[in-house]
């Protein structure tokens, strides 16, 4: 073989850089434009936010964050009650759920016999894809009816009379409410923190984990001792992504939450989260002071998220980069 | 490594001599380094001044340890390093007299002048046909006839037509690790090149497909200029006209194989290449 | 109670509880998956699939929110899906630790978990109120914005898997970087990337707040992407909250419709994304 048969002509050679740059060129605008409208949904989605939740903010100021008076019939707003709400069921959510997923967690990575570890794993994972509306229709039509009629008359004839706790579980037993928002918004994010505390847990070195056991420990002083502490970052991490996605909830909330704009201390009255405030009222919304309010809860919802996804994002970036 | 490269000592070298390929008569240079320097983004120095030929229907083989800047120089020889921000190269790199190193070298075109083969097997995830096809295609309008047959003829030369001409359309990562990887060669010299840098062809396959890659060097040899990279000193010794030594970014010697093997005019050499070291 | 023994006791208090979380974990999620069969199978027959959304007291299908949904989640994904492929690939090729780029990863990933309601919210702003109605194009899009961060962030980790070498010998080819990619690194990346789309689509088919007020809902049958169209989940939410006993039987079969078709696309996607790390 010869390097001087067939070869492309000079002419459509000398033209080829060109044309292949311009190629390169225009591949690489086209993708960089495609990644910066990422950026731009959100300086969208903020700034659009922030327009529209500019009458409410003039109208009555900082102190929509902490009135809690909400009349539409008379034009008044305030975001106290849909602010305590969400923060409320998302402790509660975090307060059963993260727990259980860490014993879930554990169980999978330390006690499960390896025929279970892939179908229990596998079943986690694909809960988690199940959107949140059967959460809530479930909620709605099992969880409320079941609370109504046996949970909470036994919690109020039990710590309803303890002193101290008599003011959270009080009042009439309606089955919708904070509490029961708070135990579907749980079982919800089950799923999720399990399946990202089982991934952190993963991380820790085989190594370190059987020169742990070499010494003699128990599984749960492994746990406990060496486990933990190793990914206690990443730990944070994955809960506050949990408390992320319970925050911005929207569906599973809404239809067992009660949706009244009243703070009471029971955690068994009636009330309502962001999300379910803006789920229930935007189409009705007549008047623009209402619409308006509404858009300003959800810039709130957005600024907390933003900043719990973005705190959990770091954390978990770190142990990542590890 | 080193018991292999022992074996050949003690079995006596001298007794080898005759297998030692002896550079054919005055073929031109291809490829001219000149007073070639390359630092790493970390400001790491590779390659501290290279001066040396290639040669045309020659084998060049570049060995030293890990580390010495063997694979960088091969990585500049096609300007692979263009891919990475940040790292820097001076002095020159003649192609037939022409500087590739220059700003205005069409990086496309000189690739496909200087083809390469990776250490690992790097099939495309497309079938052997397209695999071969697609450095083609790149260059070339061909027809659908002319095409098979510069298909066929590559695979030919890359000798393994024989054992894949039944199965063109099947996925290239079904073939064996040494199969694949003379797929690689084939794509590499049906874009027709004028250069080959071969960068450990051979050292993640096993014996006998290691062995049917050095005839294959033998056989392209007759046709093209070959730089090789490989840390099998038996490597070197078997396929090479040309051998340089290269050791902590510097070029420490360079000459015909068979004296860079017997005859070493540099201690490091001789213990490198007897197997005292690396 | 020697040390040890206390030690063992903790241990196996410990490990109990583990798997009570367990258990517990498992049998709200199964309760969960057993009413909605129970309740679901009941409501789901032929005419579930070829009649229209009733009115109250009177007999009817989902057929129209179930072709609204396909309709709406077909067209957010024809637009994010190359969108999203796009700016992983930007992400993951071209800005390599560059400030802007890890600064628009972070942003992607923000946006991956952030509230979907938001999201409606915004395109209620940026389409509905500009065009004065409501339509499956704007429902379309809200779910788009939702699709885009998934396969963005998808795009980006399967590229990275995809070893450097075979950059590095496609341009040893002497290919354009543009033909690189797209002739050879998305061909090895395709089956991640198609496990990312199809987890997006599993992700916005259930999607329900970013549609109550951009594509609303629809008693009718409409083709119209300009008008308002039914889906699925807006009516599960509507006709379960209604006190209507026909409606909510409706609610739960659409329920079911939908955890069904999520469930077969997340297995589908974990099959694919199998095939690939096996071959």
């Amino acid at each position: 073989m010869t390097t001087t048969d067939v070869r492309p002509s000079d002419v459509e050679a000398a033209e080829r850089p060109n044309r292949a740059k311009a190629q390169d060129r225009l591949f690489l605008g086209v993708t960089r434009a495609s990644a910066a409208l990422v950026v731009l949904v959100l300086l969208g989605i903020l700034v659009s936010l922030v327009i529209d939740a500019l009458p409410a903010f003039g109208n009555f100021g900082l102190a929509f964050l902490w009135n809690e008076r909400w009349s539409p019939a008379k034009d008044i707003f305030g975001a106290a009650a849909p602010i305590y709400g969400t923060l409320v069921t998302s402790v509660i959510a975090m307060v059963i759920g993260v727990p259980v997923s860490f014993g879930i967690a554990i169980f999978l990575t330390e006690l499960c016999p390896p025929m279970l570890r892939r179908p229990i794993g596998i079943a986690i994972e694909l809960l988690a894809g199940i959107p949140s509306i059967i959460y809530g229709l479930w909620g709605f039509f099992v969880l409320a009816p079941f609370m109504q009629t046996t949970v909470q008359p036994a919690l109020i004839a039990t710590l309803g009379h303890v002193p101290g706790l008599s003011l959270l579980f009080s009042g009439a037993p309606y089955g919708i409410g904070l509490l029961t928002a708070g135990i579907v918004l749980a079982i919800m994010v089950l799923p999720f923190i399990t399946s990202i505390t089982r991934d952190v847990f993963n991380t820790v070195p085989v190594m370190l984990r059987e020169s742990a056991y070499g010494l003699g420990m128990t599984t749960w002083e492994v746990t406990r001792h060496i486990v933990i502490p190793y990914t206690r970052r990443a730990l944070v991490g994955g809960v506050m992504l949990g408390l992320g996605r319970a925050l911005g909830e929207t569906m599973a909330v809404t239809f067992v939450i009660g949706n009244s704009h009243r703070i009471a201390a029971s955690l068994l009255s009636p009330a309502t989260t962001i999300s379910a405030s803006i789920a229930n009222e935007f189409s009705e919304a007549t008047s623009g002071l209402y619409t308006s309010s509404l858009v300003a809860l959800g810039l709130i919802l957005f600024v907390i998220t933003f900043t719990v996804l973005a705190l959990a994002k770091w954390m978990l970036g770190r142990v990542e980069t590890h | 490594m080193n018991m292999s490269d022992q074996s050949l000592t003690e079995n006596g070298l001298s007794s080898q001599t005759p297998a030692f390929l002896t550079p054919g008569p005055d073929q031109p240079v291809k490829v001219r380094v000149k007073n070639l320097r390359f630092t790493y983004q970390n400001g790491h120095e590779a390659l501290k001044g290279i001066n040396l030929d290639l040669r045309d229907k020659s084998v060049t083989a570049f060995i030293g340890p890990s580390g010495c800047g063997k694979s960088t120089l091969l990585r500049v020889l096609n300007r692979m390093y263009d891919l990475y921000p940040g790292q820097n190269v001076s002095g020159e790199v003649m192609l037939d007299g022409r500087n590739i190193l220059s700003r205005t070298e069409d990086l496309n075109r000189l690739r496909a002048t200087v083809g390469m083969v990776f250490q690992k097997p790097t099939p495309f995830p497309m079938s052997i046909y397209e695999n071969v096809a697609f450095g083609i295609r790149l260059y070339e309008r061909l027809s659908k006839a002319e095409m098979n047959v510069r298909v066929e003829a590559a695979l030919r030369e890359a000798a393994i037509w024989d054992e894949v001409k039944d199965k063109l359309h099947q996925s290239g990562l079904g073939l064996s690790g040494g199969q694949q990887q003379r797929l690689c060669i084939a794509r590499a010299v049906a874009v027709k090149p004028e250069v080959l840098l071969l960068d450990e062809p051979a050292s993640a396959l096993d014996p006998i497909s290691t062995a049917k890659i050095e005839d294959l060097i033998g056989t392209l040899a007759q046709d093209y200029c070959i730089a090789i990279v490989t840390h099998n000193m038996h490597q070197a010794a078997r396929t090479s006209q040309y051998t340089a030594f290269m050791y902590l970014g510097e070029l420490v010697e360079f000459d015909e194989t068979a004296k860079i093997f017997l005859s070493p005019r540099h201690q490091r050499t001789n213990d490198y290449v007897t197997g005292r070291f690396g | 109670m020697s040390l040890s023994a206390r030690r063992k006791r903790t241990n196996r208090i410990a490990m109990g509880l583990a798997t009570l979380a367990t258990l517990f974990g498992l049998f709200f999620l199964g309760a969960i998956l057993w009413t909605l069969l129970w309740q679901g199978l009941g409501a789901i027959g032929p005419a579930i699939f070829v009649e229209n959304t009733p009115p109250p007291g009177s007999d009817g299908g989902l057929a129209n929110a179930l072709f609204g949904s396909l309709v709406m989640t077909l067209v957010a994904i024809l637009i994010a899906a190359p969108i999203g492929v796009l700016a992983g690939t930007y992400l993951s090729e071209y800005a390599r630790g560059s400030r802007l780029g890890e600064a628009a990863k972070f942003i992607n990933d923000v946006l991956l978990s952030a509230p979907s309601i938001i999201v409606g919210l915004f395109i209620y702003a940026a389409l509905v109120v500009p065009f004065g109605h409501f339509s499956a194009w704007s429902g379309a899009v809200a779910l788009a914005v939702i699709a885009l961060p998934v396969i963005n962030r998808t795009t980006q980790d399967m590229l990275a898997l995809v070893p450097n070498a075979l950059r590095e010998a496609a341009a040893a080819l002497g290919a354009p970087q543009w033909k690189v990619m797209v002739f050879v690194i998305y061909r090895a990346a395709r089956s991640g990337i198609l496990t990312g789309i199809l987890l997006a689509v599993a992700r916005i088919s259930g999607e329900t707040a970013p549609l109550l007020f951009t594509a609303l809902n629809n008693q009718f049958w409409s083709t119209d992407l300009g008008a308002p169209m039914a889906n699925l989940p807006v009516v599960i939410f509507q006709f379960a909250m209604s006190p209507y006993d026909d409606w909510q039987r409706l609610a739960w079969g659409g329920a079911l419709i939908i955890t069904a078709a999520i469930l077969a696309l997340n297995i589908l996607a974990r099959a694919l994304a199998g095939t690939r790390r096996r071959s």
